[in-house]
Protein backbone atom coordinates (compact mmCIF):
# COMPACT_ATOMS: atom_id res chain seq x y z
CA UNK A 1 0.00 0.00 0.00
CA UNK A 2 1.04 3.00 -0.57
CA UNK A 3 0.03 7.10 0.33
CA UNK A 4 1.06 9.64 -2.10
CA UNK A 5 -0.62 13.90 -1.46
CA UNK A 6 -0.77 15.87 -4.86
CA UNK A 7 -2.22 19.40 -3.42
CA UNK A 8 -6.03 19.14 -1.47
CA UNK A 9 -5.65 15.36 -2.56
CA UNK A 10 -4.46 11.94 -1.13
CA UNK A 11 -4.85 8.69 -2.55
CA UNK A 12 -4.47 5.49 -0.97
CA UNK A 13 -3.06 3.33 -3.71
CA UNK A 14 -3.50 -0.62 -3.37
CA UNK A 15 -2.73 -2.88 -6.43
CA UNK A 16 -3.08 -0.89 -10.07
CA UNK A 17 -4.83 -4.04 -11.25
CA UNK A 18 -9.13 -5.40 -11.49
CA UNK A 19 -9.01 -7.37 -8.74
CA UNK A 20 -12.07 -7.89 -6.30
CA UNK A 21 -9.82 -8.66 -3.46
CA UNK A 22 -7.77 -5.68 -3.79
CA UNK A 23 -10.74 -4.05 -4.32
CA UNK A 24 -12.42 -5.16 -0.82
CA UNK A 25 -9.28 -3.83 0.69
CA UNK A 26 -10.27 0.17 -0.64
CA UNK A 27 -13.86 -0.04 0.31
CA UNK A 28 -13.03 -1.77 3.36
CA UNK A 29 -10.62 1.43 4.30
CA UNK A 30 -13.69 3.69 2.77
CA UNK A 31 -15.73 2.61 5.47
CA UNK A 32 -13.80 2.55 8.65
CA UNK A 33 -12.88 6.39 7.08
CA UNK A 34 -16.27 7.16 6.96
CA UNK A 35 -17.29 5.70 10.36
CA UNK A 36 -14.68 7.88 11.68
CA UNK A 37 -15.57 10.62 9.65
CA UNK A 38 -12.11 13.07 10.47
CA UNK A 39 -12.82 16.81 10.37
CA UNK A 40 -9.87 17.03 7.64
CA UNK A 41 -11.93 14.68 5.51
CA UNK A 42 -13.95 16.37 2.56
CA UNK A 43 -14.64 13.27 0.22
CA UNK A 44 -13.57 9.66 -0.69
CA UNK A 45 -13.91 8.30 -3.78
CA UNK A 46 -13.25 4.48 -4.57
CA UNK A 47 -11.82 3.19 -7.81
CA UNK A 48 -10.72 -0.19 -8.81
CA UNK A 49 -7.42 -0.09 -6.48
CA UNK A 50 -7.23 3.35 -4.96
CA UNK A 51 -8.77 5.45 -2.24
CA UNK A 52 -8.95 9.00 -3.18
CA UNK A 53 -9.13 11.19 -0.21
CA UNK A 54 -10.13 14.82 -0.90
CA UNK A 55 -8.30 16.71 2.29
CA UNK A 56 -9.43 20.46 4.18
CA UNK A 57 -6.12 21.97 4.07
CA UNK A 58 -7.18 24.23 6.67
CA UNK A 59 -8.43 21.48 9.36
CA UNK A 60 -5.16 19.04 9.68
CA UNK A 61 -1.78 18.82 9.26
CA UNK A 62 -0.07 16.95 6.57
CA UNK A 63 1.19 14.97 9.83
CA UNK A 64 -2.41 14.56 11.61
CA UNK A 65 -3.82 13.07 8.00
CA UNK A 66 -0.44 10.76 7.83
CA UNK A 67 -1.01 9.53 11.44
CA UNK A 68 -4.89 8.75 11.42
CA UNK A 69 -4.66 7.23 7.79
CA UNK A 70 -1.83 4.47 9.50
CA UNK A 71 -4.39 4.35 12.52
CA UNK A 72 -7.30 3.64 10.07
CA UNK A 73 -5.01 1.07 7.72
CA UNK A 74 -3.52 -0.65 10.59
CA UNK A 75 -7.13 -1.12 12.12
CA UNK A 76 -8.51 -2.58 9.11
CA UNK A 77 -5.99 -4.78 8.12
CA UNK A 78 -6.64 -6.51 11.33
CA UNK A 79 -10.48 -6.36 11.32
CA UNK A 80 -12.47 -8.98 9.13
CA UNK A 81 -11.87 -8.25 5.27
CA UNK A 82 -14.79 -6.10 3.86
CA UNK A 83 -17.56 -8.53 3.08
CA UNK A 84 -19.33 -8.56 -0.12
CA UNK A 85 -22.77 -5.90 -0.25
CA UNK A 86 -26.14 -6.78 -1.50
CA UNK A 87 -27.18 -8.93 -4.16
CA UNK A 88 -29.24 -6.89 -6.87
CA UNK A 89 -30.61 -9.01 -9.42
CA UNK A 90 -31.35 -6.65 -12.46
CA UNK A 91 -34.20 -7.20 -15.16
CA UNK A 92 -32.38 -7.04 -18.79
CA UNK A 93 -33.95 -6.48 -22.07
CA UNK A 94 -30.88 -7.54 -24.88
CA UNK A 95 -30.76 -7.11 -28.44
CA UNK A 96 -32.92 -5.03 -31.13
CA UNK A 97 -33.27 -1.09 -29.96
CA UNK A 98 -31.66 -1.82 -26.66
CA UNK A 99 -29.28 -3.53 -27.20
CA UNK A 100 -27.59 -2.22 -30.75
CA UNK A 101 -24.51 -3.61 -30.90
CA UNK A 102 -25.40 -7.28 -29.38
CA UNK A 103 -25.02 -8.78 -32.88
CA UNK A 104 -21.22 -7.42 -33.26
CA UNK A 105 -20.49 -9.45 -30.09
CA UNK A 106 -21.87 -12.54 -31.22
CA UNK A 107 -20.00 -12.34 -34.75
CA UNK A 108 -16.96 -11.40 -32.70
CA UNK A 109 -17.34 -14.40 -29.96
CA UNK A 110 -18.83 -16.42 -32.93
CA UNK A 111 -21.90 -17.68 -31.47
CA UNK A 112 -25.40 -17.01 -31.42
CA UNK A 113 -27.14 -13.74 -29.45
CA UNK A 114 -28.92 -15.50 -27.19
CA UNK A 115 -25.48 -17.30 -26.04
CA UNK A 116 -23.65 -14.25 -25.53
CA UNK A 117 -27.12 -13.46 -23.56
CA UNK A 118 -26.70 -16.39 -21.68
CA UNK A 119 -22.96 -16.00 -20.98
CA UNK A 120 -23.79 -12.13 -19.53
CA UNK A 121 -26.07 -13.46 -17.58
CA UNK A 122 -24.31 -16.72 -15.99
CA UNK A 123 -22.33 -14.78 -13.77
CA UNK A 124 -22.59 -12.60 -10.35
CA UNK A 125 -20.12 -9.40 -11.15
CA UNK A 126 -18.74 -7.25 -8.48
CA UNK A 127 -19.35 -3.92 -8.29
CA UNK A 128 -15.77 -2.07 -8.14
CA UNK A 129 -17.14 1.68 -8.27
CA UNK A 130 -19.19 4.26 -9.58
CA UNK A 131 -17.91 6.93 -12.06
CA UNK A 132 -17.11 8.73 -14.90
CA UNK A 133 -21.02 10.08 -15.19
CA UNK A 134 -23.43 10.25 -12.87
CA UNK A 135 -24.81 6.77 -11.71
CA UNK A 136 -22.58 4.41 -14.24
CA UNK A 137 -21.57 1.69 -12.42
CA UNK A 138 -18.35 -0.36 -13.13
CA UNK A 139 -18.65 -4.09 -12.03
CA UNK A 140 -15.96 -6.41 -13.69
CA UNK A 141 -15.33 -10.51 -14.15
CA UNK A 142 -17.00 -11.17 -17.66
CA UNK A 143 -16.10 -14.03 -19.64
CA UNK A 144 -13.08 -13.79 -21.63
CA UNK A 145 -15.77 -15.04 -24.81
CA UNK A 146 -17.76 -12.10 -24.71
CA UNK A 147 -15.04 -9.53 -23.93
CA UNK A 148 -14.90 -6.74 -27.13
CA UNK A 149 -13.07 -3.72 -26.97
CA UNK A 150 -15.23 -0.38 -27.21
CA UNK A 151 -16.25 1.66 -29.92
CA UNK A 152 -13.89 3.40 -32.13
CA UNK A 153 -15.84 6.23 -31.90
CA UNK A 154 -18.32 6.69 -28.81
CA UNK A 155 -21.70 7.45 -29.10
CA UNK A 156 -23.20 10.67 -28.38
CA UNK A 157 -26.34 9.68 -26.74
CA UNK A 158 -26.97 6.42 -24.59
CA UNK A 159 -29.81 5.60 -23.14
CA UNK A 160 -30.12 5.73 -19.39
CA UNK A 161 -30.11 1.97 -17.93
CA UNK A 162 -28.16 0.68 -20.77
CA UNK A 163 -25.53 -2.07 -20.54
CA UNK A 164 -22.54 -2.12 -21.90
CA UNK A 165 -19.34 -4.29 -22.15
CA UNK A 166 -16.18 -3.02 -22.71
CA UNK A 167 -13.21 -5.59 -22.51
CA UNK A 168 -13.33 -7.61 -19.63
CA UNK A 169 -16.02 -5.31 -17.99
CA UNK A 170 -19.34 -4.85 -17.78
CA UNK A 171 -21.38 -1.92 -16.54
CA UNK A 172 -24.41 0.23 -16.88
CA UNK A 173 -25.07 4.00 -17.23
CA UNK A 174 -27.35 6.19 -14.75
CA UNK A 175 -27.86 8.55 -16.71
CA UNK A 176 -28.34 9.61 -20.50
CA UNK A 177 -24.91 10.28 -21.72
CA UNK A 178 -22.35 9.53 -24.53
CA UNK A 179 -20.49 6.41 -24.40
CA UNK A 180 -18.20 3.97 -26.00
CA UNK A 181 -19.03 0.52 -24.37
CA UNK A 182 -20.87 -2.06 -26.65
CA UNK A 183 -24.42 -1.65 -25.70
CA UNK A 184 -26.32 -5.27 -25.49
CA UNK A 185 -29.20 -4.30 -23.63
CA UNK A 186 -30.91 -1.97 -21.32
CA UNK A 187 -31.67 -2.31 -17.31
CA UNK A 188 -35.54 -2.55 -16.67
CA UNK A 189 -35.35 -0.71 -13.51
CA UNK A 190 -33.80 2.52 -12.45
CA UNK A 191 -30.68 2.62 -10.70
CA UNK A 192 -30.05 6.39 -10.64
CA UNK A 193 -32.15 9.34 -8.73
CA UNK A 194 -30.97 12.31 -8.19
CA UNK A 195 -33.68 12.88 -5.94
CA UNK A 196 -32.50 10.16 -3.70
CA UNK A 197 -30.12 9.79 -0.71
CA UNK A 198 -28.10 7.98 -2.18
CA UNK A 199 -28.83 8.42 -5.48
CA UNK A 200 -27.59 5.21 -6.74
CA UNK A 201 -29.32 1.80 -5.61
CA UNK A 202 -26.17 -0.45 -6.47
CA UNK A 203 -23.01 0.32 -4.68
CA UNK A 204 -19.43 -0.28 -4.75
CA UNK A 205 -18.87 -3.39 -3.05
CA UNK A 206 -22.64 -4.95 -3.86
CA UNK A 207 -23.07 -7.87 -6.69
CA UNK A 208 -24.74 -7.99 -9.79
CA UNK A 209 -27.17 -10.20 -11.30
CA UNK A 210 -29.06 -9.43 -14.76
CA UNK A 211 -31.94 -11.50 -15.89
CA UNK A 212 -32.82 -11.74 -19.03
CA UNK A 213 -36.38 -10.60 -19.91
CA UNK A 214 -38.79 -10.17 -22.65
CA UNK B 1 -36.26 20.23 1.33
CA UNK B 2 -36.94 23.19 3.21
CA UNK B 3 -39.29 25.26 1.12
CA UNK B 4 -37.97 29.21 1.07
CA UNK B 5 -40.67 31.79 -0.26
CA UNK B 6 -39.26 33.58 -3.31
CA UNK B 7 -39.65 36.71 -5.21
CA UNK B 8 -39.51 37.16 -8.92
CA UNK B 9 -36.42 40.05 -8.97
CA UNK B 10 -35.13 39.95 -12.61
CA UNK B 11 -36.11 38.70 -16.47
CA UNK B 12 -33.42 37.70 -18.43
CA UNK B 13 -33.19 39.74 -21.43
CA UNK B 14 -29.77 38.23 -23.42
CA UNK B 15 -28.72 35.14 -21.32
CA UNK B 16 -25.09 35.23 -23.06
CA UNK B 17 -23.82 31.91 -24.31
CA UNK B 18 -23.45 29.81 -21.36
CA UNK B 19 -24.52 31.47 -18.18
CA UNK B 20 -25.71 29.33 -15.09
CA UNK B 21 -26.52 29.31 -11.56
CA UNK B 22 -23.20 28.49 -9.12
CA UNK B 23 -21.93 27.62 -5.82
CA UNK B 24 -19.22 26.22 -4.50
CA UNK B 25 -20.48 23.00 -5.42
CA UNK B 26 -21.75 19.41 -4.02
CA UNK B 27 -19.43 17.70 -1.97
CA UNK B 28 -19.68 14.11 -1.29
CA UNK B 29 -20.98 13.04 -4.30
CA UNK B 30 -18.25 12.20 -6.64
CA UNK B 31 -18.55 8.26 -5.44
CA UNK B 32 -21.86 8.46 -7.33
CA UNK B 33 -20.10 9.62 -10.49
CA UNK B 34 -21.53 13.10 -9.77
CA UNK B 35 -18.86 15.77 -10.45
CA UNK B 36 -18.44 18.82 -8.22
CA UNK B 37 -19.43 21.33 -10.58
CA UNK B 38 -19.68 24.69 -8.55
CA UNK B 39 -17.98 27.94 -9.91
CA UNK B 40 -15.34 27.76 -12.15
CA UNK B 41 -13.63 30.37 -10.17
CA UNK B 42 -14.49 30.32 -6.59
CA UNK B 43 -12.65 33.52 -5.64
CA UNK B 44 -14.07 35.55 -7.86
CA UNK B 45 -17.68 34.41 -6.40
CA UNK B 46 -16.79 34.81 -3.07
CA UNK B 47 -15.96 38.24 -4.07
CA UNK B 48 -19.39 38.93 -6.14
CA UNK B 49 -21.12 37.96 -3.02
CA UNK B 50 -19.08 39.62 -0.68
CA UNK B 51 -19.98 43.02 -1.84
CA UNK B 52 -23.46 42.23 -1.30
CA UNK B 53 -23.09 40.87 1.76
CA UNK B 54 -24.05 37.32 0.81
CA UNK B 55 -22.18 34.32 2.01
CA UNK B 56 -19.21 33.62 -0.08
CA UNK B 57 -20.97 29.88 -1.34
CA UNK B 58 -24.17 31.86 -2.27
CA UNK B 59 -25.66 30.62 -5.66
CA UNK B 60 -24.90 33.27 -7.90
CA UNK B 61 -25.01 33.79 -11.83
CA UNK B 62 -21.62 32.77 -13.83
CA UNK B 63 -21.99 34.78 -17.17
CA UNK B 64 -19.06 32.92 -18.67
CA UNK B 65 -18.52 34.79 -22.15
CA UNK B 66 -21.11 37.02 -22.03
CA UNK B 67 -22.85 39.30 -22.53
CA UNK B 68 -25.76 39.08 -20.27
CA UNK B 69 -28.51 41.41 -19.84
CA UNK B 70 -31.12 41.21 -17.36
CA UNK B 71 -33.89 43.75 -16.61
CA UNK B 72 -35.19 44.31 -12.92
CA UNK B 73 -38.44 43.32 -11.86
CA UNK B 74 -37.84 45.25 -8.28
CA UNK B 75 -35.32 47.47 -6.89
CA UNK B 76 -32.77 45.18 -6.47
CA UNK B 77 -29.13 45.21 -5.65
CA UNK B 78 -26.40 43.25 -7.44
CA UNK B 79 -22.62 42.85 -6.49
CA UNK B 80 -20.37 41.57 -9.28
CA UNK B 81 -16.42 40.33 -9.58
CA UNK B 82 -14.46 41.55 -12.14
CA UNK B 83 -12.81 45.07 -12.12
CA UNK B 84 -12.56 45.61 -15.49
CA UNK B 85 -16.10 44.05 -16.50
CA UNK B 86 -18.39 46.41 -19.08
CA UNK B 87 -21.65 46.78 -16.91
CA UNK B 88 -24.26 49.38 -17.83
CA UNK B 89 -27.95 50.51 -16.32
CA UNK B 90 -30.21 51.30 -18.84
CA UNK B 91 -27.26 51.86 -21.39
CA UNK B 92 -24.95 53.86 -18.64
CA UNK B 93 -21.76 52.49 -17.84
CA UNK B 94 -21.37 52.07 -13.84
CA UNK B 95 -18.39 51.28 -11.75
CA UNK B 96 -20.83 50.58 -8.34
CA UNK B 97 -20.39 47.59 -6.28
CA UNK B 98 -22.82 46.80 -4.85
CA UNK B 99 -24.63 48.40 -7.74
CA UNK B 100 -28.63 49.14 -7.16
CA UNK B 101 -30.95 48.55 -9.81
CA UNK B 102 -34.42 50.57 -10.19
CA UNK B 103 -37.52 48.72 -11.16
CA UNK B 104 -37.36 48.48 -14.72
CA UNK B 105 -34.14 48.88 -15.51
CA UNK B 106 -32.01 46.76 -17.45
CA UNK B 107 -28.35 45.71 -16.13
CA UNK B 108 -26.11 44.76 -18.73
CA UNK B 109 -22.87 42.76 -18.05
CA UNK B 110 -19.88 41.55 -20.16
CA UNK B 111 -16.58 40.03 -19.14
CA UNK B 112 -13.04 42.11 -20.39
CA UNK B 113 -11.47 40.87 -22.95
CA UNK B 114 -8.70 39.85 -21.00
CA UNK B 115 -11.23 37.61 -19.30
CA UNK B 116 -13.76 34.89 -19.07
CA UNK B 117 -16.44 34.99 -16.61
CA UNK B 118 -18.23 37.25 -14.29
CA UNK B 119 -20.14 36.20 -11.41
CA UNK B 120 -23.47 38.04 -10.50
CA UNK B 121 -25.26 37.97 -7.21
CA UNK B 122 -27.88 38.85 -5.90
CA UNK B 123 -28.71 40.89 -2.52
CA UNK B 124 -30.16 37.63 -0.04
CA UNK B 125 -29.13 35.01 -2.42
CA UNK B 126 -30.84 33.29 -5.57
CA UNK B 127 -33.49 31.09 -5.14
CA UNK B 128 -33.10 27.43 -6.70
CA UNK B 129 -34.22 23.88 -6.16
CA UNK B 130 -31.04 22.56 -4.26
CA UNK B 131 -30.12 18.98 -5.54
CA UNK B 132 -27.36 16.65 -3.72
CA UNK B 133 -27.10 19.78 -1.09
CA UNK B 134 -26.40 22.50 -3.85
CA UNK B 135 -27.49 24.93 -6.06
CA UNK B 136 -24.56 24.64 -8.71
CA UNK B 137 -25.90 23.58 -12.83
CA UNK B 138 -24.53 20.23 -14.28
CA UNK B 139 -25.86 20.46 -17.45
CA UNK B 140 -25.03 17.30 -18.96
CA UNK B 141 -26.97 15.78 -16.76
CA UNK B 142 -29.54 18.13 -16.27
CA UNK B 143 -29.57 18.95 -13.37
CA UNK B 144 -29.15 21.43 -10.46
CA UNK B 145 -29.63 25.55 -11.00
CA UNK B 146 -32.37 26.67 -12.80
CA UNK B 147 -33.87 23.16 -14.73
CA UNK B 148 -30.21 21.92 -15.07
CA UNK B 149 -29.65 24.40 -17.86
CA UNK B 150 -28.04 27.24 -18.95
CA UNK B 151 -30.21 30.50 -18.86
CA UNK B 152 -32.64 31.16 -21.17
CA UNK B 153 -34.67 34.77 -23.14
CA UNK B 154 -37.72 34.88 -20.38
CA UNK B 155 -36.30 33.12 -17.23
CA UNK B 156 -37.56 34.55 -14.10
CA UNK B 157 -34.76 34.96 -10.84
CA UNK B 158 -35.76 34.47 -7.45
CA UNK B 159 -34.79 35.64 -4.33
CA UNK B 160 -35.49 35.18 -1.16
CA UNK B 161 -38.32 36.67 0.46
CA UNK B 162 -37.65 38.20 3.80
CA UNK B 163 -34.47 36.81 4.11
CA UNK B 164 -31.69 38.59 3.87
CA UNK B 165 -28.33 36.86 4.99
CA UNK B 166 -25.72 38.87 6.16
CA UNK B 167 -21.79 37.89 6.05
CA UNK B 168 -18.97 40.46 6.82
CA UNK B 169 -16.55 38.62 4.98
CA UNK B 170 -14.20 40.32 2.76
CA UNK B 171 -12.16 38.71 0.87
CA UNK B 172 -8.22 38.67 0.15
CA UNK B 173 -7.11 39.34 -3.20
CA UNK B 174 -6.16 36.65 -5.25
CA UNK B 175 -2.52 35.69 -5.12
CA UNK B 176 -2.27 33.66 -8.35
CA UNK B 177 1.29 34.43 -9.93
CA UNK B 178 0.90 34.62 -14.05
CA UNK B 179 2.47 30.77 -14.27
CA UNK B 180 0.25 28.70 -12.69
CA UNK B 181 1.32 26.97 -10.28
CA UNK B 182 1.33 22.80 -10.24
CA UNK B 183 2.42 20.08 -8.43
CA UNK B 184 3.59 17.12 -9.55
CA UNK B 185 0.49 14.42 -10.73
CA UNK B 186 0.92 10.44 -9.72
CA UNK B 187 1.77 9.44 -12.99
CA UNK B 188 4.45 12.47 -13.64
CA UNK B 189 6.98 9.86 -12.88
CA UNK B 190 5.89 7.49 -15.72
CA UNK B 191 7.01 10.50 -18.22
CA UNK B 192 10.33 10.84 -19.81
CA UNK B 193 12.14 13.41 -18.46
CA UNK B 194 11.98 15.80 -21.31
CA UNK B 195 8.28 15.80 -21.43
CA UNK B 196 7.60 16.71 -17.90
CA UNK B 197 10.55 19.43 -18.99
CA UNK B 198 8.50 20.93 -21.84
CA UNK B 199 5.62 20.44 -20.11
CA UNK B 200 7.15 23.23 -17.02
CA UNK B 201 8.63 25.59 -19.96
CA UNK B 202 5.94 25.71 -22.66
CA UNK B 203 3.70 27.93 -23.41
CA UNK B 204 0.47 26.97 -24.43
CA UNK B 205 -2.94 28.18 -25.64
CA UNK B 206 -6.58 28.10 -24.33
CA UNK B 207 -8.25 26.24 -26.76
CA UNK B 208 -11.80 26.66 -28.42
CA UNK B 209 -13.05 23.73 -27.18
CA UNK B 210 -12.73 24.35 -23.39
CA UNK B 211 -15.61 24.30 -21.07
CA UNK B 212 -16.97 23.75 -17.80
CA UNK B 213 -15.44 20.09 -17.78
CA UNK B 214 -11.78 20.89 -18.74
CA UNK B 215 -9.49 23.26 -20.53
CA UNK B 216 -8.40 22.09 -23.39
CA UNK B 217 -3.91 23.46 -24.11
CA UNK B 218 -2.89 23.63 -26.87
CA UNK B 219 0.82 24.07 -28.06
CA UNK B 220 4.24 21.67 -27.54
CA UNK B 221 3.51 18.22 -27.64
CA UNK B 222 4.40 15.81 -25.24
CA UNK B 223 5.64 12.20 -26.74
CA UNK B 224 7.08 9.36 -25.25
CA UNK B 225 4.58 8.08 -22.09
CA UNK B 226 5.11 4.69 -22.37
CA UNK B 227 1.95 3.62 -20.56
CA UNK B 228 -0.62 4.96 -23.14
CA UNK B 229 -3.94 2.87 -22.12
CA UNK B 230 -2.20 0.86 -19.34
CA UNK B 231 -3.03 3.67 -16.60
CA UNK B 232 -6.10 2.10 -14.41
CA UNK B 233 -9.21 3.89 -14.31
CA UNK B 234 -8.75 6.13 -10.72
CA UNK B 235 -10.78 9.32 -9.14
CA UNK B 236 -9.55 12.31 -10.87
CA UNK B 237 -10.74 16.06 -9.51
CA UNK B 238 -10.70 19.56 -10.74
CA UNK B 239 -6.93 20.79 -10.76
CA UNK B 240 -5.62 18.06 -12.23
CA UNK B 241 -3.84 18.18 -15.86
CA UNK B 242 -4.69 14.33 -17.84
CA UNK B 243 -2.29 14.31 -20.44
CA UNK B 244 -4.45 12.95 -23.63
CA UNK B 245 -2.97 10.54 -26.84
CA UNK B 246 -2.52 13.59 -29.12
CA UNK B 247 0.49 14.94 -25.71
CA UNK B 248 -1.36 18.30 -25.17
CA UNK B 249 -3.10 18.62 -21.59
CA UNK B 250 -6.42 19.15 -20.51
CA UNK B 251 -6.93 20.96 -17.61
CA UNK B 252 -10.13 19.22 -15.66
CA UNK B 253 -12.45 21.72 -14.21
CA UNK B 254 -15.23 21.76 -12.17
CA UNK B 255 -17.57 20.10 -13.90
CA UNK B 256 -15.07 17.14 -14.86
CA UNK B 257 -15.54 13.57 -14.77
CA UNK B 258 -15.16 11.70 -11.58
CA UNK B 259 -12.82 9.26 -12.99
CA UNK B 260 -10.42 8.62 -16.03
CA UNK B 261 -7.89 6.90 -17.42
CA UNK B 262 -5.68 9.09 -18.98
CA UNK B 263 -2.31 9.74 -16.92
CA UNK B 264 -2.23 13.03 -14.43
CA UNK B 265 0.58 15.03 -15.04
CA UNK B 266 0.34 17.93 -12.56
CA UNK B 267 -2.23 19.51 -10.62
CA UNK B 268 -2.76 23.16 -10.79
CA UNK B 269 -3.46 24.61 -7.05
CA UNK B 270 -6.87 25.76 -6.25
CA UNK B 271 -5.90 29.26 -6.31
CA UNK B 272 -4.06 29.01 -9.27
CA UNK B 273 -7.05 26.88 -10.92
CA UNK B 274 -9.48 30.45 -10.00
CA UNK B 275 -7.15 32.29 -12.41
CA UNK B 276 -6.57 29.91 -15.33
CA UNK B 277 -10.60 29.73 -15.44
CA UNK B 278 -10.49 33.38 -16.41
CA UNK B 279 -8.53 32.81 -19.56
CA UNK B 280 -9.97 33.03 -22.21
CA UNK B 281 -9.34 31.00 -25.71
CA UNK B 282 -6.16 32.09 -27.48
CA UNK B 283 -5.10 33.43 -24.20
CA UNK B 284 -1.34 32.23 -23.43
CA UNK B 285 -1.07 30.04 -20.57
CA UNK B 286 2.44 28.29 -18.85
CA UNK B 287 2.77 26.25 -15.81
CA UNK B 288 5.75 26.59 -12.67
CA UNK B 289 6.41 23.39 -10.56
CA UNK B 290 5.91 23.91 -7.09
CA UNK B 291 6.89 21.38 -4.16
CA UNK B 292 4.44 19.62 -2.11
CA UNK B 293 5.25 21.58 0.82
CA UNK B 294 5.07 24.93 -0.88
CA UNK B 295 1.63 23.41 -2.12
CA UNK B 296 0.53 23.03 1.14
CA UNK B 297 1.19 26.77 2.48
CA UNK B 298 -0.52 27.94 -0.77
CA UNK B 299 -3.41 25.90 0.22
CA UNK B 300 -4.20 26.52 3.75
CA UNK B 301 -3.65 30.36 2.79
CA UNK B 302 -6.25 29.98 -0.19
CA UNK B 303 -8.77 27.66 2.46
CA UNK B 304 -8.33 30.75 5.01
CA UNK B 305 -9.19 33.48 2.81
CA UNK B 306 -12.66 32.41 1.02
CA UNK B 307 -14.01 29.39 3.22
CA UNK B 308 -12.98 27.10 0.31
CA UNK B 309 -14.41 23.75 0.11
CA UNK B 310 -15.38 24.20 3.99
CA UNK B 311 -17.73 21.41 5.22
CA UNK B 312 -21.71 21.92 5.73
CA UNK B 313 -21.40 25.54 4.41
CA UNK B 314 -22.86 25.17 0.49
CA UNK B 315 -25.80 24.38 -0.08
Amino acid sequence: MRVRRFANVVYVEFCDTIDPECNSSVLSLDRALAARSPDWLLEAVPSYGCLALVVDPARSTKEAITNELKEVCASVQAAVPYQGGRLHQLPVRYGGEFGPDLGFVARSAGVAEDEVVKIHTSREYHCYMLGFTPGFVYLGGVDDKIAVPRLETPRLKVAAGSVGLAGNQTGFYGMESPGGWRVIGRLQVATFDVGKEPPSSILPGDRVRFLSVK
Amino acid sequence: MTTIVARPVARVLEPGPFTTVQDFGRFGYRRFGVPTSGALDLWSLSFANGQVGNNPDSPALEVFHGPMTIAALEDIVVGYSGKSSEVTVDGTPSRENPLGIPKGSTLRLEPHKGSAIIYLSFKGGLVVDAVMGSASTYTRARFGGLKGRTLQVGDILHAPVGVYQTSSHTVEPLEAPERHRVVRGPHAELFPPESLESFFKAEYRVSLDSDRMGYRLGGSVMRGFRDWGRVLTMAVFPGMVQVTPDGLPVVLMADCQTTGGYPVIGEVLPPDLCALAQKPPGTAVSFEEVTEDESETILEGFACSISYLSKGESG
